[in-house]
């Protein structure tokens, strides 16, 4: 087998992951641009729905209230624009992973909350579909960084 | 270049070949540092658009928005059968239309917590709440932060007898008395018996009479 035959062996590993990558890039970082943009000019109403999990003080969910938007705006536009993607990869794979489990611990006390996933134009209620969201969003992120060369 | 090179360099690229795993890109200590940098400028925005909007969270109050909810007084699933049929007793559900039209006390007044203001400025729903002795609210579950909000909404109306129903309306159904189906209009007078009057919600249509259980 030739040099250049082993080469092109060995781009095509992981084909269908590379090929499906920059789709769930897009996608992961839309939907986190959406959320952001949805929250950022409702802190006080994202405030109440932080709080309605019973997991922080008035001033945490205060603070994560008008930070959160941002880290969900500013991850999102690198993964849309392709830019710093590891690290803006991991940056999802926290933001979702601390997202499903605020979800998890509100759903196992069976609390009924709005989710406030995206903002205050969002009455829906928290349940397992939330659950899935944040699932898909994780896998998501894993897989941008395990299909992803090193940039 | 010899042929000893070739094959050396065609035996280490097999290997490198053979063993996937170890080429795909892990996290790395370097790349967790470049995330948590990121959140962090991400944060320290967030933080300045708040110190220059027009009407800027007040972040270190102990009382702002992000406050736990006040819990509303309960009234106990017991206390329930004795009060519910009483005159002067009316039921608030702050549930939303799908879960009204599947069932709900008779004569319920309903408000849902996602327009409750604006429900409660009609001014006949704010005339069978300040009319009202025990105004009960009914939401989803036991916890019932809606309730909870609903509660504090109430406030400046006025009212001192609002109770949120413990159990939500899981506990209401459960209870045996009557049960209405369909969605009705906020603002319906109360009347004994009468059932729903508003368009039923198309999943509720078959069931448009009341169901007693």
């Amino acid at each position: 087998m030739t040099t250049d035959a082993l080469r092109s062996t060995a781009a095509s590993e992981g084909g269908a992951l590379a090929l499906i990558a920059p789709l769930v890039r897009v996608m992961l970082g839309g939907v986190l641009v959406y959320a952001g943009v949805l929250k950022v000019n409702g802190a006080w109403q994202f405030a109440e729905e932080i709080a309605n999990y019973r997991l922080l003080p008035a001033q945490g969910s205060q603070i994560l209230a008008v930070t959160l938007p941002w880290m969900e705006i500013v991850v999102g536009m690198l993964l849309l624009l392709g830019l710093k993607t590891r690290a803006a990869g991991i940056g999802a794979l926290i933001l979702f992973s601390v997202f499903a489990a605020a979800v998890l611990s509100a759903l196992v006390r069976g609390l009924d909350i709005a989710c406030g996933c995206f903002g205050t134009s969002d009455a829906a209620k928290l349940g397992l579909q939330t659950l899935a969201l944040d699932a898909a969003g994780i896998a998501g992120a894993l897989l941008l960084l395990f299909a992803r060369p090193k940039s | 270049m010899s042929e000893t090179a070739a094959d050396a360099a065609k035996s280490a690229l097999e290997t490198e070949t053979a063993k996937p795993a170890r080429r795909a890109p892990a996290i790395r200590g370097a790349d967790l540092l470049h995330a948590l940098l990121l959140l962090l400028a991400a944060a320290g925005l967030g933080l300045a658009a708040n110190a220059l909007s027009r009407k800027p969270l007040p972040l270190l109050a102990a009382d702002g928005p992000g406050a736990l909810p006040e819990l509303a007084p309960r009234l106990s699933a017991a206390e329930l059968a004795a009060v519910k049929n009483k005159a002067g007793v009316l039921m608030l559900d702050v549930r939303e239309d799908k879960a009204f039209a599947r069932g709900h006390a008779p004569n319920a007044l309903h408000a849902p917590i996602t327009r409750f203001l604006e429900t409660m400025i009609g001014a006949e729903a704010g005339a069978r709440v300040a009319a009202a002795e025990l105004v009960l609210i009914v939401c989803d579950s036991g916890t019932c932060p809606a309730g909870d909000r609903a509660y504090k909404l109430l406030e400046p109306f006025g009212h001192k007898n609002v109770r949120v129903l413990e159990g939500g309306w899981p506990a209401d159904e459960a209870s045996g008395l009557p049960v209405e189906t369909g969605l009705k209009t906020d603002a319906a007078a109360p009347k004994a018996a009468e059932p729903a009057k508003s368009e039923p919600a198309p999943e509720a249509k078959k069931e448009k009479e009341g169901v007693a259980q």
